[in-house]
């Protein structure tokens, strides 16, 4: 890319950023010093994103403590002004500063100089830190990240007061200039996946970076995958637990969610508050959340297989309880089935895209008014309601939303299998989405980790939470045993 | 013009394996559920007569009530199988032998017909090994139009039965996989339910009563057992439930009626060669608990507790014996297995006996030697208190 250096004069510069900053009401440039009418040091900056009214109090401040602006002691003067509003940062071309103007930021021009300086002073607001939204815990620390990332990283470097924890930032975005980060502990990383997190962050090609989400379809291994690769997090703790584990963590200015790279197929189904947890209750969870993995991925397409397939399957009590609920239902079950899962898709997404409070009523309305009265009315049978709300229910035990709706998407797919050829069927589905996770990779790394005959502690360690003291961190940089917590 | 042909040809392509047009989808509101199938067979005429209980919902779904309609139609035909599809002509849904748990056949059937019927059983892929096969007497058609006593469904009540025969032990029924394995077995015979219609004193409806036992050797329907006969065969040759087992036994002890609850009865059988020819011990031993007694015994002194147990241990050696001479002299057919017996442990002497196994297993002495331990007497030493 072609670079501008920095001339020494103030007046070409600033015309030079005049041009670059044309129709934008919000460009500023204050001029310090004139002489022969021509401007010897200005600042410039964007308003309402720079702290103005500090910046004009800083300059009050610094004219009435007697500092005399005077010939011959200018640039003591410009040296105090700058030292009063922030650290400043040496700026050489015209990109620097045009990019730095546009992240809130002062920059300043002296006539003479070979470059610019330059002070971030953001002064527009952002959340506070608030507790996370979608990763309730019950028990363990209680803050989320935010939207902006420098607060994101204090609450990261909070957690892991250490040199070994590493920053790579990037500016991503040729519009937006997103500013994204990649940490990671110097003595823990997996080397390679560093290495490849970094060359596919260097790849990465967008006019405007807003989310962290955009930036997880860039440099995910399989793009067509029903399943998320990449794990997000709004848990700074969750963060600091991966970095000590060898993995990387990738912040992204103006995004809530970190991401985790390389995530495992586990990762999704185990949430942060497993480790805050009494082991035993711990891995009580994790058995159950593999079980409503079953359920919520298989629940209806099981159903349709054993009441249309295989009526030998069932018990003979429950065959005569489902004889009598099943009579008269107008829809054959696979129909009946799509039906009720749709309407609990749609439910689910009405409750979630209105306000809260009226959310709940809507859910209410739905699970209760509609559901009762499709099976007064004969519509439905009450097994199925019973089958869908189950398995409705047990995918919102999957910790990852965005596990959570693949599961839910490939239920469909399987329910057509099912409803074809029965249990076959439905055993060819699981087949083939088996299949398919243990293809896939994230950053060079098995998805779902599986025996493959050696280290197969990690392996288990992946499934199961052992006792403080045998917990053996998984870290391919180091393979000393550590008694931490993550 | 020819992208959207290629992509509507593909999608009927889809269409094919769509989910309607499966062919092998039985949706449970069409199913008539046959919880019971009877199989008559009429000798002078050569027809078979099949006869379903089904299960068919009461109504529609929306009625909160899970109460369901019985109904038995019958069918005849010149073969098991036409008898079945001629059934088919009778019923609107389908009918599905998945669940059945019982196959009732009426006497004349298990006289004449009972290999037909064994044979097409096994064959047929929708009838479960698991299903039990119980003899009627007279018809199988009638006996299964009888209502059950509790008014729940009377393929439930007759399951019920038949899970807690071993509470008392004068009914036995087999599975059909017992069944085919014993059937082919030239040796020995084997007991099977015994179901019967009571048209007992006081009771406005008649109603079954599953008792006793009827007997098969070769192939062939022999005749029934009594309870007595049942508890025998129940007692020496279903291994499988030996240790399930418990009966009441009447003992007379010092003038005094006793009834002990016998249990866990162990079993050891011993062959031997003697002069007459081949014999059998079969040594008993059983546990006793001391239910109840019509007058006050003095059951704290050992001499009684002894006494009591030797009466019981003689009790039951005189019924077993006495069944046995029915099997070997009435029947003469080996329902205990004692033939499978000599040939698992003594398959030298079996091989040089099988042949003659019909004239011997007759006179075949068996001698019975019980063991009774009484194991708890209770906490009442008498009524009046000592």
């Amino acid at each position: 890319m072609k670079q501008d250096p920095i001339g020494g004069s103030v007046a070409n510069a600033l015309n030079d950023l005049t041009r670059r900053f044309a129709d934008n009401d919000l460009f500023v440039i204050r001029d310090l010093d004139i002489e022969e009418g021509r401007p010897t040091a200005s600042f410039a900056y964007l308003r309402t994103i720079v702290d103005e009214k500090n910046l004009n109090r800083e300059l009050v401040g610094v004219l009435s403590d007697g500092h005399k602006y005077e010939e011959g002691r200018k640039d003591a003067f410009y040296i105090e002004f700058m030292n009063r509003l922030g650290s400043a940062k040496q700026l050489r071309h015209m990109e620097e500063v045009e990019q730095f103007i546009s992240a809130a930021g002062v920059v300043f021009f002296i006539e003479g100089r070979f470059m610019a300086y330059g002070i971030v002073m953001p002064g527009y607001e952002t959340r506070a830190i608030e507790e996370p939204k979608i990763e309730v815990n019950v028990r363990g620390p209680r803050e989320g990240f935010t939207e902006d990332i420098q607060k994101n990283l204090s609450m990261v470097y909070r957690r892991l007061k250490t040199s070994e924890l590493k920053s790579v930032p990037f500016q991503i975005g040729r519009q937006s200039q997103t500013t994204v980060m990649v940490l990671y502990l110097k003595n823990r990383v997996d080397e390679p996946v560093l290495a490849e997190v970094l060359k596919r962050l260097r790849d990465v090609q967008m006019n405007v970076l807003i989310d962290s989400a955009q930036l997880e379809e860039w440099i995910q291994d399989s793009k067509y995958s029903p399943f998320a690769q990449i794990l997000n997090t709004e848990r700074p703790d969750r963060i600091a637990s991966a970095l000590n584990h060898g993995k990387t963590a990738i912040l992204i200015d103006g995004s809530p969610n970190a991401l985790i790279a390389p995530s495992l197929f586990t990762d999704f189904l185990h949430p942060s508050e497993d480790l805050y947890e009494r082991f035993y209750f711990a891995n009580f969870l994790r058995m159950l959340r593999l079980i409503t993995l079953i359920i919520s991925l298989f629940g209806p397409s099981l159903y349709i297989a054993l009441t249309t397939f295989h009526l030998e399957m069932i018990p003979t009590p429950l065959m005569l309880a489902f004889l009598s609920s099943k009579a008269g239902i107008p829809f054959p079950t696979f129909i009946e089935a799509l039906i009720m899962e749709i309407a609990f898709e749609i439910l689910r997404e009405a409750s979630l895209r209105l306000p809260r409070v009226l959310g709940q009523s809507v859910s209410i309305v739905g699970a209760l008014i509609i559901g009762e009265t499709a099976v007064d009315a004969g519509v439905v049978s009450r097994p199925m309601v019973i089958v869908v709300a189950m398995t409705g229910i047990a995918s919102f035990t999957i910790p990852q939303f965005s596990t959570a709706i693949s599961l839910r998407l490939l239920r469909f797919p399987l329910m057509f299998t099912t409803a074809v050829t029965g249990v076959f069927g439905l055993s060819l589905g699981m087949f083939v989405i088996f299949l398919h996770l243990c293809s896939l990779k994230s950053f060079g790394k098995p998805y779902v980790p599986l025996f493959d005959g050696r280290e197969w502690r990690k392996v288990i360690e992946n499934y199961v939470l052992l006792p403080i003291q045998h917990r053996n961190i998984q870290s391919s940089g180091s393979n000393r045993r550590d008694d931490e917590t993550g | 013009m020819m992208r959207p042909v290629r992509w509507a040809l593909l999608f009927a392509a889809f269409l094919t394996i769509a989910a309607g047009c499966s062919t092998d989808i039985t949706e449970i509101s069409d199913v008539a559920l046959v919880m019971i199938t009877g199989v008559d067979y009429d000798e002078e005429r050569g027809k078979f007569i099949f006869t379903a209980y089904c299960i068919l919902p009461s109504a529609t779904s929306t009625e909160k009530t899970d109460k369901h309609h019985e109904w038995v139609a019958s069918a005849q035909g010149d073969s098991i199988l036409d008898a079945a599809r001629n059934l088919r002509s009778r019923a609107g849904k389908t009918m599905n032998w998945q669940h059945d748990k019982f196959f009732v056949i009426g006497e004349e059937a298990a006289r004449h017909a009972f290999y037909e019927i064994v044979d097409y059983m096994t064959r047929s892929r929708d009838i479960r090994l698991t299903s039990y096969i119980l003899v009627s007497e007279g018809k199988a058609l009638d006996t299964l139009k009888n209502k059950s006593e509790t008014n729940d469904l009377l393929a439930n009540d007759l399951l019920g039965r038949t899970i807690n025969q071993h509470l008392w032990g004068k009914s036995i029924s087999l599975t059909l996989k017992d069944i085919s394995n014993w059937f082919a077995d030239p040796y020995r015979g084997f007991v099977t339910g015994r179901l019967r219609t009571n048209h007992g004193a006081g009771r406005s409806e008649a109603g079954l009563v599953l008792s006793g036992g009827s007997a098969f050797h070769k192939g062939k329907f022999i005749g029934w057992l009594n309870g007595q006969d049942t508890l025998t065969v129940y007692m020496l040759s279903k291994r499988k439930e030996w240790n399930k087992l418990e009966f009441a036994l009447r003992v007379q002890s010092r003038s005094a009626n006793v009834t002990l609850l016998m249990h866990a009865p162990k079993k050891k059988f011993h062959f031997r060669q003697s002069d007459q020819g081949p014999a059998m011990d079969v040594d008993m031993n059983l546990k006793a608990t001391l239910m109840d007694m019509d007058r006050p015994l003095q059951i704290q002194s050992p001499e009684t507790l002894e006494q009591l147990e030797r009466a019981a241990g003689r009790e039951i050696e005189e019924m077993i014996e006495g069944s046995l001479r029915r099997f070997q002299r009435d029947f003469k057919a080996d329902l205990l297995g004692l033939s499978d017996f000599i040939r698992q442990y003594h398959s030298k002497e079996w091989s040089r006996m099988k042949d003659k196994w019909d004239e011997l297993y007759p006179a075949m002495p068996v001698k019975i030697h019980a063991n009774v331990k009484l194991t708890i007497i209770g906490m009442n030493q008498s009524l009046e208190g000592n």
